[in-house]
């Protein structure tokens, strides 16, 4: 079955958030999460997959305030 | 309410050379723990992405969105860092000329001149405040100099002649830089020697605060740019900052300001412009004292810009 663009995301976001017992969903606040800026960074890092051709519309980021924000700016193929 | 963005900058290149950013990507990278593959390349593309608006069209809906009606645009001279791209400053200084004419009423800019420039740095700014229409001059200490020395005094001269404010770097910078000169105490001799120029430290309202807020105190022409806030509001220290200077009696010197386009990737501007908003709502600070921080303070020191009947 192929990955959705949502799933993507939240998997990748699970994964820096490694160990932390925190419930995501899209309405999910960044700043509610344990991510400090330092890992937000490494998180939009992992995202831009150029292999895959995905990319992050970057100038954008700085609007991001939930997990469906972020999906929003996540462009896959 | 009006607000007044105190400082910020081009998004360009041209006037923030990519060797800027990239001092950034070697610092996030040494604080990284595990640092993913391809870290550098995409840290680096996301850097020279924020860090592109020439014509600020970008920054101007952003400010439209945050309610910001002006904002200062910094133009910093870095020929004795990056060398040649920074030679011809009068082209620089032409090219944000057309910004300003581009977005009428919207853009303050202060021109930049590195002091070792000598007599010619003076003509540079005589030529930036008369035939650029430019109102202060911004200093940029982190490139080797310091804003007391006295090869600088000719130009605060100009500036005190013209009513035109300094602004002038505070705290650390790219790595490459020398943060031996950018504590706040270095503009102090320069304010006393100068009474009539008005002395803006920048980022001083949240780097180095509490030396910089007792010159603050005890200068009556020195003033703090709260731009850097932006780390303090990650931090969750935003509000006990702002609490720290109101408790020293000094909101009649604090500048409201965002060093556009550096915390872009944090925040848009509304983000910030809300959290000063905030502040009233949580009781930080009464509507005046806010009024004051967002606008009028700054108004008051740029008579050229805003004459009295404007404030």
């Amino acid at each position: 079955m192929m990955q959705t663009k949502q799933d993507f995301v939240v998997s990748t976001l699970r994964r820096q958030l490694a160990g932390a017992q925190e419930e995501v969903s899209l309405e999910t606040r960044i700043a509610d999460l344990s991510l400090d800026s330092l890992k937000f960074m490494m998180l939009v890092i992992e995202l831009q997959d150029d292999s895959k051709q995905i990319t992050v519309d970057v100038k954008r980021i700085g609007a991001v305030e939930t997990v469906r924000d972020l999906v929003d700016i996540v462009d896959m193929p | 309410m009006d607000i007044v963005d105190c400082h910020s900058h081009v998004a360009s290149s041209r006037y923030i050379p990519d060797a800027f950013f990239d001092g950034w990507v070697d610092n996030i990278e040494a604080n990284t723990a595990a640092a993913p593959p391809r870290q550098r390349e995409v840290l680096t593309r996301m850097f020279r992405a924020i860090n592109d608006d020439p014509l600020c069209d970008e920054y101007v809906a952003q400010m439209d969105a945050a309610g910001i009606s002006r904002a200062v645009l910094l133009i910093i001279d870095f020929k004795y860092v990056y060398g040649e791209p920074f030679e011809d400053m009068v082209a620089i200084y032409a090219a944000h000329r057309q910004v300003l004419d581009r977005h009428p009423g919207r853009f303050i800019c202060y021109a930049g001149v590195d002091p070792r420039r000598g007599a010619a740095g003076v003509d540079l700014l005589e030529i930036g405040l008369r035939d650029y229409g430019f109102s202060g001059l911004k200093l940029y200490p982190p490139c080797g100099f310091d804003p007391s020395d006295p090869r600088l005094f000719p130009y605060y001269e100009l500036c005190a002649a013209r009513q035109a404010p300094v602004l002038s770097h505070v705290g650390p910078t790219t790595p490459t830089l020398s943060f031996r000169h950018a504590r706040p105490e270095g503009m102090d001799e320069a304010a006393r020697r100068f009474p009539k120029v008005n002395f803006i430290l920048g980022h001083a309202g949240s780097t180095h605060y509490q030396d910089a807020a007792l010159i603050a105190e005890y200068r009556p022409n020195v003033f703090l740019d709260l731009s850097g806030f932006q780390s303090a509001t990650r931090r969750g220290g935003f509000q006990d900052l702002i609490r720290f200077h109101r408790n020293h009696g000094i909101v009649n010197k604090l500048l409201f300001g965002t060093d556009w386009p550096i915390h872009r990737l944090a925040g848009e501007q509304s983000k910030w412009t809300r959290a000063f908003h905030q502040l009233v709502e949580d009781e930080v600070l009464n509507e005046d004292e806010l009024e004051r921080i967002m606008h009028r303070n700054f108004k008051r020191i740029s008579p050229n810009d805003f004459p009295r009947e404007d404030q």
